[in-house]
């Protein structure tokens, strides 16, 4: 079940003593202890749009990479651009690098690592990947996070957190086969020590191509081989956590050769208990590069530091404070066409931050954050937000927000150069940030042990938005300036009803209003679509039935509306999953994934991908 | 201009750092500044009565079949009011559930579960010593009492030292057993 506010200890808030009077003695040896941490603390509890998508749907979804998990959101947009490339957003401005690079106000992290690219400020979703299996669960939040995660979490936050290794432990294999996805992953999980566990897992991807509207085959084939550990160690009452990982990738393109990825990262996170609050340090080095043979590339070195510390002050008062410095390395293989100039740049992000949970009575919260953000293009940003919460009752609450929030400006906006017939076209650029301010409210509740549901709206006001103007500069054509502004309003909401044991029913729909506009004297070049594209609503629909002899049944429907510019026709996507366990060991499901029929996501009829109906049969198995 | 932007990224560097030592040198007061009633010791509250319907006592322990069930938080008592509150009114196996605190431990102190806090008089290992082979049940933060508790994964665990358990005669049920992270 995806619900907030889940019966039992799975439950995210901080169990009252009456609650833990009634747990048995198996809840408390699961109930998570740590409650003030960014990392651990489960955001569930917090007082904004979270959806938290947990294993068993991952499970049930049948997906087999994080765009499509993703899907489970519905307060994402997850458009499909091309076999390996996605474009996805929370409350609009939705886009990529072929788009003009809108897509650009989320922030990724994948156990506490950032993994959006400083190149344009999107994430490159074909270098992210981690086995389904191990994620414990994923929290999309929509709506700005920036006071305690930094300066990308302007539309939302999605923050992937895998089990721990004491959790994989054993050996595990997957095998997927299927019309257009070809997978295999195998994982073991033993122990090193009385007091420390590790996982070692290799896994290779296959995905063949797709055609467009004219049915052009878009030569978008690609495959991946992914390998990576583990360890977590738990000296006296501290956690310690080593994770890495190496890939290696090939894309097909639609002219010319395929595309090379690869990449590696390596991180370690001590957390220790002090007196009453954590300390949490952890520190991690990324590499990643994407490059076309003969032609562009990018390679991308992250050095990263964090460090905060969690307490509460006197009966009331929760306090977080931390801060961080990440240094990218970042060196662009240039074209005759498309250059980032200067071509190497070293770039520092330094950030410091506050957040103060006051309990105003004894239903009433207030949260207080602000964070200081050091970009490597402007001054210190302030970013402030204040949440209040009221829970009327153990299993509700209202609650309301106003951030702001600021998207700083990337290589795309500063560095990028542009040139056609020896000329300079685009260039110059003095981009500043872009900036909102939000204002969200929302309800959920569980009003009954088997009905739960969650409502947000929210208005966001932003200024200084992208935009194309003609340069003052003889030497450019045109340059990235900040011409457009306007506001976003919209709603968000879902639920979950469970008639019976054996079945859980679950919908979601989003709303979505832009009214953008360029600034008085702006050159309006390229029209108000170069900030993103966007369906107004989104529904959702989710059925899962377990049946007897172990077997389960899973649909899942989702209606997206029109996308403006370039237009995509609305879609009804269709995917339906029959699982069957086996024995207690082996599980082998068949998942039919667009089965309403072929549909485009993104992209206009000549660039977009056609997604075709397909087929996958999965055999997993653990021992 | 690149060295303007490069001097005042260094200047906020050194500011970070410098407030992450001065942070670094508070930490020892607000350590010692609060009480401690953490989750963590809510939950291993809730645990220490709850271990009690996993474990059968020899029948001298009780005078009858109601006598009471005495949880004892023995020197420090890191549970402020949590352990009192939460086994408040609460009955085990039809026997109620009483909180008693003492300064230390001896055979004859009527605890059939004990915590093991520690003092200055009686290290908690001390106290476990006083009481091996009692049919009292000991718990400790850590190794040296029967049970002794755990962090695993950011989780309040325990392990089972089983031969002084045996020793104490107590039985321990295979369930709990089972839920331990380590039963030696």
């Amino acid at each position: 079940m995806a619900g907030l506010l889940a019966v039992g200890p799975a439950m995210a808030d901080v169990p009252s003593l009456e609650d833990l009077s009634k747990f048995s003695i198996e809840d408390l040896a699961n109930l998570p202890v740590t409650s003030v941490s960014k990392q651990a603390q489960p955001l569930s509890d917090a007082p904004a749009a979270i959806y938290v998508i947990d294993a068993d749907d991952i499970r049930r979804s049948g997906a087999n990479t994080l765009p499509e998990i993703l899907r489970l959101a519905p307060n994402l947009e997850v458009a499909q651009v091309s076999g390996s490339g996605y474009a996805i957003t929370a409350r609009g401005f939705n886009g990529t690098t072929t788009t003009n690079g809108a897509g650009n106000k989320l922030l990724v992290l994948i156990d506490g690592r950032t993994v959006y690219t400083p190149l344009y400020g999107g994430v490159f979703w074909d270098l992210q990947n981690v086995l389904p299996e191990d994620i414990d669960r994923i929290e999309v939040v929509s709506g700005p996070g920036a006071a305690l995660w930094g300066a990308n979490a302007v539309n939302g936050v999605i923050n992937i957190i895998t089990h721990s290794s004491a959790d994989t432990q054993g050996l595990s294999a997957r095998l997927d086969g299927g019309t257009l996805e070809n997978q295999a992953s195998v994982q073991y999980g033993g122990t090193l020590a009385p007091v420390a566990t590790f996982r070692l897992y290799g896994q290779g991807y296959l995905r063949g191509g797709d055609p467009n509207d004219f049915g052009t085959d878009m030569r978008d084939a690609w495959n991946r081989l992914q390998g990576g550990f583990r360890v977590d160690w738990t000296p006296g009452d501290a956690q310690v956590t080593f994770q890495g990982d190496v890939f290696t990738g090939r894309e097909g393109q639609a002219l010319g050769p395929n595309a090379v990825i690869g990449g590696h990262n390596i991180m370690a996170r001590w957390i220790q208990p002090l007196g009453q609050g954590t300390l949490q340090a952890q520190a991690y080095y990324d590499y990643n590069t994407l490059y076309l043979p003969g032609s562009l590339g990018d390679a991308l070195h992250t050095y990263d530091l964090d460090l905060q510390h969690g307490f509460s002050l006197g009966e009331s008062q929760e306090i977080v404070v931390g801060g961080g410095i990440r240094f990218l390395h970042d060196r662009f293989t240039n074209t005759a066409t498309v250059k980032f100039l200067p071509a190497i740049e070293d770039l520092h992000i330094a950030n410091a931050f506050v957040q103060d949970t006051v309990a105003v009575a004894r239903d009433v919260s207030l949260v207080l954050g602000m964070k200081l953000e050091d970009d490597p293009f402007e001054n210190v940003e302030p970013l402030p937000s204040a949440r209040l919460s009221w829970r009327p009752s153990d299993t509700s609450m209202l609650w309301a927000a106003v951030s702001r929030a600021i998207r700083a400006p990337t290589l795309w906006d500063r560095d990028l150069t542009e040139l056609a017939g020896g000329q300079t076209i685009l260039g110059g650029g003095h981009f500043q940030s872009e900036k909102l301010i939000a204002y969200e409210a929302g309800y959920r509740a569980q009003p009954l042990a088997n009905v739960s549901f969650s409502f947000s709206a929210f208005y966001n006001s932003y200024d200084d938005l992208r935009s194309i103007e003609f340069s003052s500069n003889p030497n450019f054509l045109v340059e990235y300036a900040n011409e457009m502004e306007g506001e976003t309003y919209g709603a968000e909401a879902w639920g979950s009803w469970r008639p019976y044991d054996w079945w859980t029913l679950s919908g979601g729909f989003s709303l979505l209003k832009e009214d953008l506009r360029f600034k008085p004297g702006s050159s309006t070049i390229g029209g108000l679509m170069t900030a993103g594209n966007d369906p107004t609503h989104q529904i959702f629909l989710r059925s899962a039935f377990d049946l007897p002899h172990g077997i389960e049944l899973d649909i899942d429907a989702r209606y997206v509306s029109v996308l403006p510019e370039p237009s995509v026709p609305a879609y009804l996507g269709l995917n339906a999953r029959i699982g069957w366990h086996v024995t207690d060991a082996v599980e082998l499901a068949l998942t039919g994934t667009n089965l309403t029929g072929p549909h485009r996501e993104f992209n206009s009829p000549l660039q977009g991908i056609v997604l075709q109906p397909e087929g996958l049969l999965t055999v997993t198995w653990k021992h | 201009m690149e060295a303007l932007i490069v001097r005042r990224r260094a200047h906020l560097l050194a500011s970070l750092a410098t407030l992450g030592l001065a942070w670094l040198a508070l930490l020892p007061w607000l350590g010692a500044a609060q009480a401690d009633d953490t989750l963590e010791y809510k939950i291993k509250a809730a645990y220490l009565y709850k271990f009690a319907p996993f474990v059968a006592w020899p029948d001298k322990v009780f005078a009858s079949p109601d006598s009471p069930i005495n949880v004892c938080v023995s020197g420090a008592n890191p549970f402020g009011a949590a352990l009192d509150r939460i086994a408040a009114g609460q009955r085990v196996g039809g026997r109620p559930v009483q909180v008693k605190h003492v300064a230390s431990v001896a055979p004859d102190s009527l605890c059939q579960i004990v915590f093991l806090g520690g003092s200055a008089e009686q290290s908690p290992a001390q106290g476990a010593a006083a009481l091996r082979g009692q049919p009292v049940l000991t718990v400790t933060d850590g190794a040296g009492g029967i049970i002794g508790f755990v962090l695993v994964d950011n989780r309040v665990r325990f392990s089972i030292d089983k031969a002084a358990a045996d020793e104490s005669h107590l039985a321990i049920s295979s369930k709990l057993l089972s839920l331990a992270v380590e039963a030696h």
